[in-house]
């Protein structure tokens, strides 16, 4: 059978040959064949079913986690959601959940053991609430159990410092239902009053009903905004929930009066459709994405605990728990928690979270590594210098949470306006009274008073916001682009200067090392290149490794490392050497060019290694059209020599700086902001958390969504890159949007006005103008966005 | 007359077991997620599939 035609019945992916196989089926590895093995045994094949080749490849999975550190009443009090008896309820995020099959077999986690009582998956969320008996399961079980599928729990030590489950907050929901009811039933009953009706007995009745059923929308449904009011007056500014709260207010006691004096039936209908649509409205901008974490930090990115060696023995340890002095075991991909001692002769340790630098460093016994430095190549001792939260990385990023504290918000434009929008209003209302009380009487000036504040209500200016960036952002979300909320979407608008982080923003992160054949290899040589790059723990022959994984390592007679230059070996009688031009000067004829490894065998260059890192597609597009609007510059902790490659992609008068220090990053974006300046700042992670958070806008370039997010503003899917100039104009042009919805309900207000002065304002008008315009701008506030988007070519 | 206070109540009445459905459907939160529920319709089937080939080996 051909090799080609093979792909892992579990994942889907092209199996190296046809050794592992079972019923049949092929696996690309055995960890996929043992999932396989489980799932079937259990009749549970109905996971291949409802998705083919639905399984998560478990050929890259890192070792084997421990999880027995989650049976510690330390961290288990803090995971635990809710707990009756011996019956433990759980929330685990898993980032794995991807399709159908997913749910499935998660949902059917009962089928595979017997302590697991239940199991609920939340998809968009990526979340999983199981229910299971703690007579019969530990924690740590299910964790292994799940991780052995491919589904390993997402626990960090985020969630151990804080408990972070919160209960949902349905309030919301039955405010909207109980305002929705009322405003029904109120303007049914209100009917024969638009209608003319002219039985005064029955126009009581209806009025009762009405007052009847406001209560509830008023005290209820209304108090969110009452709230959000009383708490800006505390403050000392004027949000738009005042003049609304102020309008709500003079809409029922002007009704109230009326129908309890007899003189009328009252603005009830137009106070239980107005709160209704307004709240619509918050709900439409509230229901973004649930599954995206904005603000998470440094401990996201560390374990949640560590190998401890302790008398000769391993033993699990939480992170909170460890101390100075103590000696950890550390695996290949790991990170190192703190400041640590390096205990074995050497490791390489790859930096590139903590500063930028993309090529991993060799550390020689007793040399120090810094917390965040992930470990590749083989397991190491080290012994811890300080603890885990007095560590570099902590202090640092303690340093920005402090320096930056809350970011200090945009001023949302309708909150702008609403301040002057409440003084003019009240201004005009007290002008209009006084007016009337010297033309006619005082009780006609209050009536005119109240009239002016019941029509001025800004309900289609309070519906503004929510509607059309609302809307925006849901546009947005569906390109890749995330935003944190609809203030950073107003905030884009007044932005002029941008900078980049390189490694992993501009460049791409995964295919760092380009493996080049000068002749396609055939299996022999593979299977001695191979032989001589498994000797090696350097990520580069790693990287060969990886790319030739399809070979079979021959056997080696003889091999040995030059640190710092390559490898050189013997195996069935041919000279192989892995290594730099200097190592392979004396192999070859060739000159090979610096930075580039070459693979040689019997003195003949067959493959190179380029470490060109590969830019991001359409970069030099992106660049140029960003370039138009704002001044941009490249913010590296790399090397001049890579960070000067990108200059023909930047427009002429960008600005470049390499070597930068996480703290030299954050003082740079200090300096552009004191000289008056509104910093983007795009990066992808922890090295550029400082410069993210301090910068006023923060966009993090993400290759995975649910499970890379450091604090920032905006995310954006990496794969959308190219869309960046359109997506950000887009969010430019959706504020133009709102100032157009706003200009519609100002119109309506005056128009409002214009009656209520000269005292003409009767329900009917009322009940006309107010939904009108709350319809006007929900239906310009869709439409606009819709329109804009297609024109800027998203989807 | 009084035709319409009967039909007022009812309404009334109709109305009401709509709030209260509504009511129902929050509490058990069914707004909370309304994905999922989606994707589970799907494997109703395969699981009574799979059962019948299972039954037909026997």
């Amino acid at each position: 059978m051909k090799k080609e035609s093979l792909s892992c019945y579990h994942c889907g992916e092209s199996c190296p040959d046809d050794t592992i196989q079972l019923d049949q089926k092929y696996f690309c590895c055995e960890g996929c064949k043992t999932v396989y093995e489980i799932l079937e045994s259990k009749g549970m094949e109905a996971y291949y079913e409802i998705e083919v080749q639905a399984g998560i490849s478990a050929r890259n999975k890192k070792r084997v986690e421990d999880y027995s550190f989650l049976d510690t009443a330390e961290a288990f009090e803090k995971l635990i959601k809710f707990r009756q008896g011996k019956q433990i309820h759980i929330e685990l995020r898993i980032p794995q959940i991807h399709c159908a099959s997913c749910v499935w077999l998660l949902e059917n986690l009962y089928k595979l053991h017997p302590g697991i009582l239940g199991a609920e998956v939340r998809f968009l969320e990526k979340k999983l609430n199981l229910r299971f008996d703690l007579d019969k399961i530990q924690l740590s079980e299910i964790a292994q159990l799940i991780a052995n599928l491919g589904y390993a729990p997402d626990i960090n030590l985020q969630d151990l410092d804080e408990n972070t489950y919160i209960p949902k907050d349905r309030s919301f929901y039955y405010k909207l239902g109980v305002a929705g009811f009322c405003a029904g039933n109120i303007m049914l009953m209100s009917f024969p009053e638009y209608l003319g009706l002219q039985d005064l007995n029955f126009q009581h009745f209806f009025s009762w009903i009405n007052l009847v059923l406001a209560i509830p929308v008023l005290f209820y449904s209304a108090n969110i905004f009452f709230k959000s009011a009383w708490q800006g007056l505390k403050l000392g500014n004027l949000n738009i929930d005042v003049p609304v709260s102020l309008g709500i207010l003079a809409l029922f006691s002007q009704s109230l009066y009326e129908i309890l004096s007899q003189t009328g039936p009252g603005y009830l209908d137009s106070l239980a459709g107005l709160v209704f649509f307004l709240l619509l409205g918050k709900w439409f901008q509230q229901k973004s994405y649930d599954q995206l974490y904005f603000d998470r930090d440094y401990r996201s990115y560390f374990p949640l605990s560590a190998k401890k060696i302790e008398l000769g023995k391993e033993k699990q340890v939480l992170l909170s728990n460890l101390k100075k002095g103590d000696i950890l075991y550390i695996r290949n991909e790991e990170i190192i928690p703190a400041d640590a001692l390096l205990l074995d002769t050497e490791a390489y340790l790859d930096y590139s979270f903590v500063s930028g630098e993309s090529v991993p460093v060799l550390l020689k016994e007793g040399e120090r590594v810094y917390a965040g430095a992930k470990l590749i190549g083989k397991g190491v001792k080290v012994s811890l210098l300080k603890a885990v939260s007095e560590s570099y990385l902590s202090q640092l990023w303690k340093k920005y949470k402090k320096s930056t504290g809350e970011k200090v918000g945009f001023r949302r434009l309708t909150d702008q306006l609403a301040r002057y929008f409440t003084y003019i209003i009240l201004g005009i209302a007290l002008l209009a009274a006084s007016y009337w009380f010297f033309q006619e009487s005082l009780s006609f000036a209050l009536q005119v008073g109240i009239a002016v504040l019941i029509v001025a209500c800004p309900c289609g200016l309070a519906l503004s916001s929510p509607i059309v960036l609302g809307n925006a952002m849901r546009m947005l979300g569906r390109n890749g682009f995330f935003l944190k909320d609809s203030q950073v979407l107003e905030g884009i608008a007044e932005m002029d200067s941008w900078i980049f982080d390189k490694t992993g923003t501009l460049t791409q992160t995964r295919a760092d090392l380009s493996f080049q054949q000068l002749h396609s290899l055939s299996q022999e040589e593979q299977s001695l290149v191979v032989a001589l790059a498994n000797e090696s723990s350097h990520p580069l022959s790693k990287e060969i490794s990886k790319e030739l994984i399809a070979a079979p390592a021959a056997v080696l007679e003889e091999s040995q490392e030059h640190p710092g230059a390559g490898l050189k070996g013997i195996s069935q009688n041919h000279r192989i050497a892995i290594g730099n031009d200097k190592l392979l000067a004396s192999e070859i004829e060739e000159v090979l060019e610096e930075g580039i490894t070459g693979i040689a065998i019997d003195g003949k260059l067959v493959a190179g290694i380029d470490r060109e890192e590969i830019v991001r597609e359409d970069l030099k597009a992106v660049l140029r059209e960003l370039g138009e609007d704002y001044e941009l510059s490249l913010l590296t902790g790399d090397t001049k020599k890579r960070a000067l490659k990108l200059l023909s992609h930047f427009p002429e008068n960008s600005k470049f700086y390499w070597k930068q220090l996480p703290d030299e990053k954050l003082d740079h974006v200090k300096n552009l902001q004191e000289a008056g300046r509104k910093v983007i700042m795009m990066g992808d992670g922890l090295n550029d958390a400082g410069a993210l958070m301090q910068a006023d806008l923060g966009i993090v370039l993400s290759e995975q969504l649910e499970s890379f997010s450091p604090a920032s503003d905006i995310i954006l899917d990496s794969a959308r890159f190219s869309q960046l100039p359109s997506l950000i104009k887009y969010a430019v042009g959706s504020k133009k949007l709102l100032k157009g919805a706003l200009i519609i309900s100002l119109i309506y207000n005056t128009i409002g006005l214009a009656f209520a002065v000269q005292g003409l304002l009767s329900p009917l008008v009322a009940a006309i103008l107010m939904p009108l315009s709350s319809i006007s701008v929900i239906f310009w506030g869709m439409a606009s966005t819709y329109y804009l988007a297609r024109k800027m070519g998203l989807e | 007359m009084s035709s319409i206070f009967v039909l007022i109540i009812l309404g009334f009445i109709v109305a009401a077991a709509f709030l209260a459905a509504c009511i129902w459907a929050i509490r058990s939160g069914q707004f909370e997620d309304a994905y999922t529920p989606a994707m589970r319709i799907l494997f109703d089937d395969k699981i009574t599939s799979t059962e019948k080939t299972d039954s037909q080996h026997d």
